[in-house]
């Protein structure tokens, strides 16, 4: 890296490369009877085959007594012509007399390893030209070594300018996904190898104590710490819900969330929250630290002013400070205040957190400040109190609280 | 990619009287910038003037912020006033979207090594106006005038006839403007770092592995997990209790590195790195005797398919025309189906450089069947890429090299 008047030059992150360049190719075009052609009149060609350059077709064309008729005839003209049916073909060119005496004095007129000034030539449509007017004399022609048994050998070479993107990983082999967890998945559902068996509720759930101590640091001091129980084959769960372990225990083999519609068998909103609220608190219980997170970022996303301050309360209690800080940060803006604190939760959170409120008011202060409009009429109607339905708290509150207790 | 920060904030303590709230005398924002930067190489310049006013050549799209940009360069300048006088420079929003607001930093890298470099910033720099808004997909932030033609060709901008242009975006994140914006960062799994360090440290190991003498204990759970052959092995009905398992076929590095892919999903630290010439040098024993294409052959006895896909892409990062030859025989020896493919395309799109190389002499000899698969990809590719007159071309341009050839030797006549 280098620095340019303070400002450090970054490497980049990534590179592309356009080349642009020319595709080459070449033919010969043999006037045989140069005699015979002769007198034809300005303006009047002979015209070689039609022949393909990059993708494009084009041909010779021959003026034997010139193209421009204010020349009278004195010169002989030679010109490269856009056959196909094209728009602004941009190209260089060459063309070559023939010595034909073996000398190699070859008469050439080439963009070819030369200083393009200008760029390339444009051919704007079907018929545009490139060439000379004035290409050779013809009394000089007539008596040169070009001229053989009154035969004229014509080179014509044309390179066609292309642009070409070279990108970092034009020839890479694209990755999947890491499948790491599927095969983990797969011994799961198969029960291959299970050692332990959880009765959760009404439901039992055989997994490893291997792959669980591997991915939980709780059930690897559980099963392999200095006061756990290895041995232990069976154990009870009763404070979690059997739908919350099972999406649980897919996260530990896969290390994705499960889809939560279809292990709740609910397609509501309500309930989808609901049921990440309760997985957020198992995963806090038994410190899956990524699958917390994936939890926030859902409840983040689902939020709204019906489940706000339930989230805000499971996020207060467990100490979930980036949920915490959305939570409040959704409830403080002016469109969310007020329907905020007609919900059922809002009511039970005063009661519940009552800290939260003066964190609450101090978010709602600086969104003012930042706003700089006044919400002091909402702010007053904060001081009402009223009692509330505290069930789903109180059982969150409740299941989170105890501990796992072993059976053997 | 980085992140720049700005943060104000003010709290107030618990006043003594109850029922008083004391508002806070600062206000609280999170503005950020997420910055990403590409380099876009022009060469061919010569070639790019004339191209015409308010003709573009573009980069590849580049990835920052989530939305997608892409670099305009218009050689003849992007306004018919300036009579083809300035080159001009755009960055361009390649996303659909709307309202995206981001600053940017557009550098001529000087190549002389003077690092005089000719840079036009918004960054380390005050914003008078706040940072630019891109409205809609094709928006662009740039320079009609970026740099006066005339004195370009004749700067230390301009070597070999190439240009070279370094991007950088950073795109402005505020949460108080977008109150339900998710800045909550999911790491990467962690699948392969907690079995890891199972392997690390081999608690509740229950199996050994004799290879060549040297022992590796391992995880019968995890090996049964991620390979259906160990699986086999240890939890068929018919399997014996077996706790020690001699593994005849493979060299000890060669296992050590499979034990690694199997709790961590990646390759192991002394695989080889490879770069487009690593191979170059290298006959096709010598090659075969990489630790890479003996984790390759591993990968194969062992069924083990997202190995073989990393072992087939770290081998792809050493195509190169001399090297292509020898990787496309590799890759039909171990049946690497997607390496083979990637060199047949490589060959394909540089068909006459390859066929003059010592590799590919080789490689007829020893494959003639790969030549007919070779011949297939040059017909394919032309065939699929029809539509794309770009990419029809550079066939062209590998088959018309003999028209270059007689071009050649005509110049040579003239001298």
């Amino acid at each position: 890296m280098s620095t340019v008047g303070g400002i450090e030059q970054l490497i980049p992150d990534s590179v592309s490369t356009s080349f642009i360049e020319t595709v080459n190719g070449s033919h010969q075009f043999t006037i045989q009877g140069y005699s015979l052609a002769k007198g034809m009149s300005p303006g009047k060609f002979i015209q070689s085959d039609i022949f393909s350059v990059g993708g494009y077709d084009w041909a010779i064309y021959f003026y034997p007594d010139g193209k421009n008729p204010e020349d009278q005839s004195s010169y002989i003209s030679l010109f490269i012509a856009l056959a196909s049916d094209s728009n602004d073909i941009r190209a260089l060119f060459e063309l070559t007399l023939m010595d034909q005496s073996g000398k190699g004095k070859h008469k050439v007129h080439s963009h070819f390893d030369r200083a393009l000034e200008g760029g390339p030539y444009t051919l704007k449509y079907k018929g545009s030209m490139w060439g000379y007017k004035r290409f050779f004399k013809r009394s000089a022609l007539e008596t040169s070594d070009y001229l053989k048994d009154d035969c004229l050998v014509i080179n014509c070479t044309v390179g066609v300018v292309r642009a070409r993107l070279e990108g970092p990983k034009q020839y890479g082999i694209v990755l999947p996904l890491s499948n790491m967890g599927q095969g983990l998945k797969d011994l799961l559902d198969s029960e291959v190898g299970c050692d332990i068996a959880f009765q959760v509720g009404d439901e039992t759930y055989k997994a490893h104590k291997l792959i669980l101590a591997a991915r939980s640091p709780v059930f690897r001091a559980q099963f392999f710490g200095p006061i756990g129980n290895n041995n232990v084959d069976r154990i009870v769960i009763d404070d979690i819900e059997p739908s919350i372990f099972k999406a649980m225990l897919s996260f530990i083999y896969t290390d994705v969330l499960p889809n939560v519609h279809e292990i709740t068998g609910s397609t509501s909103a309500s309930s989808f929250t609901n049921m990440i609220q309760h997985l957020l608190a198992a995963a806090d219980l038994y410190d899956l630290a990524r699958l917390k997170i994936l939890c926030e970022v859902l409840l983040c996303e689902k939020l709204d002013v019906d489940n706000v301050a339930t989230t805000l309360a499971l996020a207060e209690q467990h100490q979930f400070l980036q949920l915490k800080a959305f939570c409040l940060e959704f409830v403080a803006s002016p469109a969310n205040l007020g329907a905020v604190m007609k919900s059922e939760g809002f009511k039970h959170l005063k009661q519940s957190c009552p800290t939260l409120l003066s964190e609450l008011l101090n978010t709602v202060a600086a969104a003012d400040k930042s706003s700089t409009s006044g919400q002091s009429n909402k702010k007053r109607s904060a001081s009402s109190v009223l009692g509330c339905d505290t069930t789903n708290v109180r059982q969150l509150r409740r299941r989170t609280r105890k501990e796992v207790r072993a059976v053997s | 990619m980085s992140k720049l920060m700005t943060r104000t904030s003010g709290s107030s303590s618990p006043n003594t009287i109850p029922d008083q709230i004391e508002s806070p005398t600062s206000s609280r924002s999170v503005t950020q910038t997420t910055n990403g930067s590409h380099q876009f190489v022009i060469q061919g310049y010569s070639l790019a003037k004339g191209i015409g006013v308010g003709k573009h050549i573009a980069s590849d799209n580049f990835s920052v912020g989530g939305y997608q940009w892409t670099i305009f360069v218009y050689p003849d300048g992007k306004n018919p006033e300036d009579n083809s006088s300035y080159v001009s420079v755009f960055i361009v929003l390649a996303s659909e979207c709307t309202e995206v607001r981001a600053l940017f930093e557009l550098s001529l890298v000087d190549q002389s090594g003077k690092g005089k470099h000719k840079v036009h910033s918004h960054f380390n720099r005050s914003l008078d106006g706040g940072p630019y808004t891109l409205k809609y997909r094709g928006s662009m932030w740039g320079y009609k005038r970026f740099f006066r033609r005339s004195l370009l060709e004749t700067s230390d901008y301009l070597k070999d006839d190439c240009l070279k242009i370094n991007c950088t975006v950073g795109v402005v994140v505020s949460e108080m403007h977008c109150p339900r914006l998710l800045s909550i960062h999911v790491p990467d799994s962690e699948l392969g770092s907690h079995f890891g360090k199972l392997l690390d440290t081999l608690q509740g190991s229950d199996v050994t592995f004799d290879v060549a003498g040297e022992k590796f204990q391992a995880h019968k759970l995890v090996l049964a997990a991620r390979s259906q052959f160990f699986r086999s092995m240890f939890y068929n009905t018919l399997a014996e209790n077996n706790s020690d398992v001699v593994i005849s076929d493979l060299e000890p590095k060669v296992f050590k590195a499979l034990l690694h892919f199997m709790y961590k999903d990646s390759l192991p630290g002394d695989v080889e790195p490879l770069t487009a010439h690593s191979f170059d040098l290298l006959r096709p024993s010598e090659i075969d005797d990489t630790l890479i294409v003996k984790l390759l052959a591993a990968a194969e006895m062992y069924n083990l398919s997202r190995l073989r896909l990393l072992c087939e892409s770290h081998i792809c990062k050493g195509i190169s025309i001399s090297s292509v030859s020898k990787i496309l025989a590799l890759s039909d020896k171990y049946n690497a189906s997607e390496l083979k493919s990637v060199s047949l395309k490589f060959t394909a799109e540089n068909l006459a450089a390859v066929l003059q190389t010592k590799a590919y002499e080789d490689l007829k000899d020893d494959c003639p069947n790969l030549q007919s698969e070779l011949l297939k990809a040059v017909a394919g590719y032309d065939d699929t890429s029809s539509s794309g007159g770009g990419k029809s071309q550079s066939v062209w341009a590998q088959l018309s090299n003999g028209g270059e050839t007689s071009s050649r030797r005509v110049r040579q006549r003239t001298t």
